[in-house]
């Protein structure tokens, strides 16, 4: 089995990364366990939220499995490892800004939020926006996932939502529906 | 994208599921491929409608700027659409873009000339020489597209306007080094304009497909 370290050289990685480009999975392995460490400090280093850096890293990891046939032996591995970790990270960057302001805008209706009785699950869903919320929604299936997501955390309409998620208007508030309940159940609400 | 509980898992995963790639051809050897495919639309047009480069030189000035502009926008737009999709080519893509957005703006540029100058020449027909420009462009486009295709599956929209816009320019030269045409708007618009026009809208179809490639790659 491969030597497992994270100091490596550029021309070792380059080694580990031909091999593995030739079905070598103990080199990719050690490739991408010396990547880590480095990959952790530099999406830390860019200003991605603390509770966001390992699903940025693993982003970049499955960009290098994805892209790993473009890099062409004989050339460093580091400018191109570099080029898609600055990649993913101005993605998730980008998607850190859009979340924050339209958490900002939340905040700005309240009221709506949180005593709108004719919306029960949005006033639900808004008072429980946390990690919690987060991990609940990722378990949910991806039809009830994307409905709620669409609906209630984007604030889309019903009409904008259903032809977003290409299905009947009524099909989506099935799924909404199905989906906020599914979420209450699990976050200790008031299930059904 | 389903997420691993950690990215040590990750690489487990991806270490267990590895399978052997072909790696990508040389950026070098990818940019004569799609080099030969253009000396074999030369050589067909050279055969068909004769090619006849230095007339080019000596119609004038204007006639050589846009000639010179074309083969900025082709070489320039080709080589974006390659660099873009391999990671750590960006210096290369941006030089890339650079020069073909430099061809663009000279096109332009003619095209002021152009409209301040009299006696340019009443334009020819222009219908043929836009759609063999056309034609022309589309084996080129292909061959760039085929070999973008097999990149990183990341910036589709660049790629397939570069691409496109590089492959209309390239099959505009090649009519403007063929046509007799001694009109300035003839060259222009049938040569120029109208092949970049469509490529763009080629491009727009073109970006729309390697998105959709890319979006089937993350899945």
């Amino acid at each position: 089995m491969a030597e497992r370290r994270t100091d490596s050289t550029d021309a070792e990685r380059g080694a580990w990364m031909a091999a593995a480009q030739a079905g070598d999975r103990d080199a990719y392995e050690s490739l991408l366990l010396a990547l880590l460490p480095v990959l952790r400090a530099f999406v830390g280093r860019r200003g991605v939220d603390a509770s966001a850096v390992e699903d940025v890293v693993q982003e970049i990891l499955l960009l290098i499995h994805r892209a790993r046939h473009t890099w062409q032996p004989g050339r460093p591995f580091d400018p191109w490892m570099w080029a898609i970790a600055a990649n993913a990270t101005i993605d998730a960057l980008r998607r850190q800004t859009r979340e924050r302001a339209r958490i900002d805008r939340g905040r700005e209706l309240p009221d709506e939020a949180s005593g709108d009785a004719s919306d029960p699950e949005r006033a639900f869903l808004a008072r429980q926006l946390s990690p919690p919320l987060r991990d609940a929604l990722d378990k949910l299936p991806q039809a009830q996932r994307e409905a709620v997501q669409l609906l209630y955390v984007e604030g889309l309409s019903v009409a904008v939502a259903a032809e977003r998620a290409g299905v009947t208007a009524s099909a989506l508030k099935v799924r909404a529906h199905r989906g906020s309940r599914a979420l209450r159940a699990a976050l200790g609400g008031d299930a059904p | 994208m389903s997420r691993e509980t950690t990215p040590e898992r990750l690489i487990a995963r991806l270490s267990d599921e590895l399978a052997p790639v072909r790696p990508l051809a040389a950026l070098r050897r990818q940019v004569l491929a799609v080099a030969a495919t253009g000396a074999l639309c030369a050589l067909g047009v050279a055969l068909w409608l004769g090619l006849h480069p230095f007339d080019v030189l000596s119609r004038g000035a204007f006639s050589a700027a846009l000639a010179g502009a074309l083969a900025l926008v082709a070489g320039g737009g080709v080589l974006l659409a390659l660099a873009a999709r391999i990671p750590g080519r960006e210096p290369l893509a941006k030089a890339a873009g650079a020069g073909a957005v430099v061809g663009l703006a000279v096109v332009a540029a003619l095209c002021l000339v152009a409209a301040a100058s009299r006696g340019v020449g009443s334009a020819d027909p222009l219908v043929p020489c836009s759609e063999r420009s056309l034609f022309l462009a589309l084996p080129i486009a292909l061959c760039v597209g085929a070999l973008a295709l097999r990149g990183a599956p990341w910036r589709p929209g660049i790629t397939g306007l570069a691409a496109a816009v590089g492959a209309s320019a390239a099959g505009g030269l090649l009519i403007h080094l063929s046509c007799p045409s001694p009109s300035l708007w003839h060259w222009l618009i049938a040569h120029a304009l109208a092949p970049l026009l469509v490529g763009t809208l080629g491009g727009v179809g073109l970006a729309a497909f390697f998105r959709r490639a890319a979006a089937s790659a993350h899945e």
